[in-house]
């Protein structure tokens, strides 16, 4: 029997690699039956370097039985071009999307592109496995859970797909061969979801509740990337590093030891909140050089508005700490949040600017599909945005259009003026 | 937005303009002063003014004992006529003097050096400019010096303000800023112009602000008037004001214009109570931060 072609693509920002992608593989192939009965290969494109048409080569070469997009916010435009060229080229080929930009608004994705055939909806793992199944036993896709399809003229929606209780489940794409070690551009991942629910944020998925990979796996992917030689700096795709104290010091332990020095961890995000002089140890342990952190606004309606906290004595107890410690500090602001205005934007850029954090990154509210503000701004606050990903904010009622191209152009200055001497 | 602390350089330039806030000031300070201005200072940001600091043939010096003092922003207030010598420019850049506060008096040559009092300064302050802006690096280090153009607001380039900006788009400053320096001009008739220019720079995605109009002559372009922001100078209060919902949080006007036009001014300008949707941020601005840095 010919075994199933898939194609995985990824978009990306320049330089960067998908994650989501080598768990999907790694998860389907650990199945024998899965293994026997398909191959798949990972392609990683580049939101600047290729433009759909050249895509769209690529996956026509390959003549591929099944083509799955990852879709974020950024490259979802190009997403939206090869789709509406991929019958043409492909007719045979099922096109099925996941990811973060498609997977919260499945139904709306199936009716706006008709060369989809099917969306992912939730976590990708369990779900793909089962349409590689189901596609290679040619099983009808409603025994597929967790996925929004296109039968005939009629959408169906199955059951959703129950979460991967235990994610060490799913094999390390490291330690399985099916991701190779990349120089500042690796990923791990300690746990999924996020305890905070921001209005603006998808980071957690709105998993119902956190769950850990084992620290063994951690350690063993932390040797493997020792052992590599190839990576000197790597990353984690974690909401929050020090989510736990006992976590925190457990993967400081980890790094320090399995790391032996020889790789080093990029900046990794934190809660400036809960930082305390135990967190500073557990940090320099692990060799921590950078940290990014909100507030995003430090004005207590608004605050109240995205489901936030900010508590600005702790906040300036943690930068003041991080300093000492000799780690950089960089500090983020939204601007267009509900419930800010223009001034309220100066209010909180001023208090970061006096806790003198070495950066301060300024970006505008992208309202992302799945999050609170999607579902909730424009009733609760008049928000409205751009349909189109990446989904810029337009304005609300606190904060008016023309109020925010106002604050998106004098934060372009600010920026300039507080970050240039860090060129 | 940034505090700079300010270290006086001396009165020395090749302008002469009337508005000089260096004017009867010590022409050229000995360097042990103002070395001594920049110890005192001991500031992260740092604004060198005068006159022309860079005159000084020990600007270099000064910038560097800044930068080991601890200055991380550096900035000169200048008339860029010195910028084109690419030695002084380069050395600048060196050795950390990466913000650049340039006055420009007008669109024009005939404006500009009316207002300056030097015939042929425009064309070299352009030209300053121009060469500041070919700076894209520092020892192989992307590198674009930040510009802020300052323009002072006299009846001169009253009218011009907008062609003003226009001209200076083509050098993308990263900020213009608009300082009230005639103390006859009519602040309503000024803020009709200014407005025009504010709206021609917000177009084009330049960021620009005024000084010396309070908030009620500036209504509907609040966010533009530095006064609202804390730091900034404050003015005087005049008895119209009493009435204004934006009192308190309103730096007033500047009292040299009150004491040359008299309250006239302010007079129909009110902002009813309750009308600015900016006044209870605005107020948020004027609380003292919570947290000592």
């Amino acid at each position: 029997m010919r075994k199933l072609r898939a194609v995985l693509v990824a978009i990306n920002v320049c330089g960067y690699h998908s994650l989501a992608l080598g768990y999907l593989k790694a998860y389907a192939l650990k199945d024998e039956a899965l293994r026997q009965a398909v191959d798949i290969e990972i392609i990683d494109f580049c939101t600047d370097c290729n433009n759909p048409r050249q895509i769209l080569y690529y996956l026509a070469r390959k003549k591929p039985d099944l083509v799955g997009i990852s879709c974020y916010c950024w490259g979802m435009n190009q997403v939206v071009e090869i789709c509406a060229q991929f019958k043409s080229i492909l007719p045979k080929a099922a096109l099925v999307l996941g990811g973060p930009e498609a997977s919260p608004i499945a139904e709306a994705w199936l009716v706006r592109l008709p060369g989809v055939d099917a969306v992912v909806k939730g976590e990708g793992e369990a779900t793909f496995a089962a349409l590689l199944s189901a596609l290679a036993h040619k099983r009808n896709l409603k025994e597929v859970a967790g996925l929004a399809f296109r039968d005939g003229n009629q959408l169906c929606i199955t059951a959703p797909q129950p979460l991967i209780d235990d994610l060490n489940e799913i094999p390390s794409p490291y330690l399985t061969g099916v991701l190779p070690p990349r120089e500042g551009v690796t990923y791990l991942e300690t746990f999924r979801g996020c305890p905070f629910r921001c209005a603006y944020c998808y980071e957690g998925k709105n998993f119902p509740k956190l769950r850990y990979f084992d620290p063994e796996r951690t350690r063993a992917e932390v040797e493997w990337l020792a052992r590599s030689g190839q990576v000197q700096t790597f990353s984690f795709v974690d909401s929050v590093f020090n989510l736990r104290p006992s976590k925190t010091a457990e993967l400081a332990e980890i790094i320090a030891t399995a790391g032996r020095g020889r790789c080093r961890l990029h900046t990794i995000e934190v809660v400036a909140e809960t930082i305390t002089e135990k967190t500073i140890d557990a940090f320099r342990r692990a060799g921590v050089n950078s940290v990014e952190m909100g507030p995003q606004t430090v004005n207590p309606a608004t605050l109240k508005n995205v489901h936030r906290f900010h508590n600005p004595e702790r906040f300036g107890k943690a930068l003041r700490l991080l300093r000492q410690a000799g780690i950089r500090t960089l500090c983020d602001l939204i601007v267009g949040l509900p419930g800010d205005d223009f001034f309220k934007v100066l209010n909180s850029a001023r208090t970061v600017f006096s806790h003198a954090p070495d950066r301060v990154v300024f970006s505008i509210l992208h309202v992302l599909p799945g999050t609170y503000l999607w579902e909730h701004g424009g009733e609760k606050y008049g928000l409205t945005f751009d349909p189109k990903p990446p989904h810029i904010a337009v304005g609300c009622r606190s904060f008016p259009f023309e109020d925010m191209v106002r604050a998106e152009v004098m934060c372009k200055a600010l920026d300039r003026e507080y970050n240039l001497h860090l060129q | 937005m940034l505090h700079f602390k300010r270290v006086f350089t001396g009165s020395g330039c090749q302008n002469a303009c009337p508005f000089c806030q260096a004017a009867g000031r010590e022409a050229e300070p000995s360097q042990a002063a103002v070395e001594a201005a920049i110890r005192e200072a001991c500031a992260e940001n740092i604004l060198f003014w005068g006159g022309e600091p860079l005159l000084r043939p020990d600007i270099n010096e000064l910038a560097c004992l800044a930068v080991r003092r601890g200055a991380k922003r550096l900035k000169v207030r200048t008339n860029a006529r010195k910028l084109v010598e690419a030695d002084l420019l380069n050395s600048l850049i060196e050795a950390g003097v990466w913000f650049f506060e340039v006055k420009v008096c007008g669109p024009t040559p005939e404006i500009h050096d009316a207002v300056c009092g030097r015939r042929g300064a425009f064309e070299e302050t352009m030209a300053g400019i121009a060469a500041l802006r070919q700076v894209t690096e520092m020892r192989g280090i992307k590198l674009t010096p930040y510009l802020e153009c300052v323009v002072p607001v006299v009846k001169e380039n009253l009218s011009s303000l907008e062609q003003a900006v226009q001209s200076l788009l083509a050098f993308e400053p990263d900020r213009i800023h608009f300082e009230l320096s005639d103390l006859d001009l009519p602040l309503t008739r000024t803020a009709a112009y200014l407005r025009g220019a504010l709206e021609t720079a917000l177009f084009n995605k330049v960021w620009a602000t005024t000084l010396g109009l309070p908030l009620c002559v500036m209504a509907g372009f609040e966010p533009h008037v530095r006064e609202a922001l804390p730091g900034a100078p404050t003015g005087r209060k005049l008895k119209p004001c009493k009435g204004c919902a934006l009192r308190d949080v309103c730096a007033g006007v500047d009292a040299a214009v009150i004491n040359r036009q008299g309250e006239r001014q302010v007079e129909g300008q009110l902002a009813p109570q309750g009308t600015s949707r900016y006044l209870e941020s605005l107020k948020l601005l004027r609380q003292p931060l919570k947290v000592a840095p």
